[in-house]
């Protein structure tokens, strides 16, 4: 597994805050090779679920809208020292997952 | 194809088996982001394209992107049970952009989006069962023309 998630998150009275980057294509499927004029395939993450003492804190559908190596930041009500699981997948089936401790 | 199928299921499962037991999954709205018009997307989504405008929700959004590759887009809803915030580009070929489910009372989201044509991008936010909408201009430039 490459290290593609970079995740970072924080609790200031009760509220977390997660920032999170996860390196990936993000290929819509519209864009051209400008020297062949073929369509690059799309490529891009559908799912992002992140789970937090034991509960789905947030569940994102994504298209290939969302910028190259997306940013993704929100908040939930959630307490220092539980674990924060990001998890991904894309429209390949590739997927991913990164557990860090809420800071 | 099959073996794409297959290989999907199997990732899917594996996906689910790595998360904690007892958590839905909500499904793909593949429909709703395959739809060509801003209507489509919305009834494919909430099965309704009726929607009240709002005050309560904030974008935080240029009102001009220098590079429509990466336009920051935050949106903040005040609207109390919030359980899903959307984002549709009307210019797009295909609007729906990103949906958000939203389990429990902060309802916050920050990413960026590519916008290619300058278009009105909509925060359409569930609560409640109701559907809520804001909207906000963001214009493009195309090249280096404009550097305001």
């Amino acid at each position: 597994m490459t290290k593609a998630i970079n995740i970072r998150a924080y609790e200031k009275d009760g509220i977390v805050t997660v920032k999170s980057i996860i390196r990936h294509p993000m290929e819509s499927g519209f864009r051209r090779n400008q020297k062949t004029g073929n369509k690059y395939p799309p490529n891009f993450i559908q799912e992002v679920i992140v789970q937090s003492a034991n509960k789905t804190v947030m569940e994102a559908f994504w298209s290939g809208a969302i910028s190259r190596n997306p940013y993704f930041s929100f908040r939930f009500k959630g307490r220092a020292g539980d674990n924060l699981t990001l998890s991904w997948i894309d429209n390949k089936g590739r997927s991913e997952s990164k557990t860090i401790r809420i800071l | 194809m099959k073996r794409r199928v297959f290989l999907k299921g199997g990732l899917a499962v594996a996906l689910s088996c790595a998360l904690s037991p007892g958590v839905v999954l909500g499904v793909y709205p593949k429909t709703a982001f395959e739809s060509k018009d801003v209507a489509g997307a919305i009834t494919a989504l909430h099965g309704s394209s009726s929607f009240s405008p709002s005050n309560e929700i904030v974008i935080k959004a240029p009102a001009m992107a220098i590079n429509g590759k990466v336009v920051p887009v935050q949106v903040i809803s005040n609207i109390p049970n919030t359980e899903s915030i959307s984002l549709i580009l009307e210019s797009s070929i295909q609007p729906f952009m990103a949906s958000f489910n939203i389990y429990g009372s902060e309802a916050f989201v920050s990413t960026r989006v590519k916008i290619e044509q300058t278009g009105s991008l909509l925060v359409l936010v569930k609560a409640g069962g109701e559907l809520f909408a804001t909207k906000q201009e963001i214009r493009v430039s195309t090249d280096n023309s404009c550097r305001a």
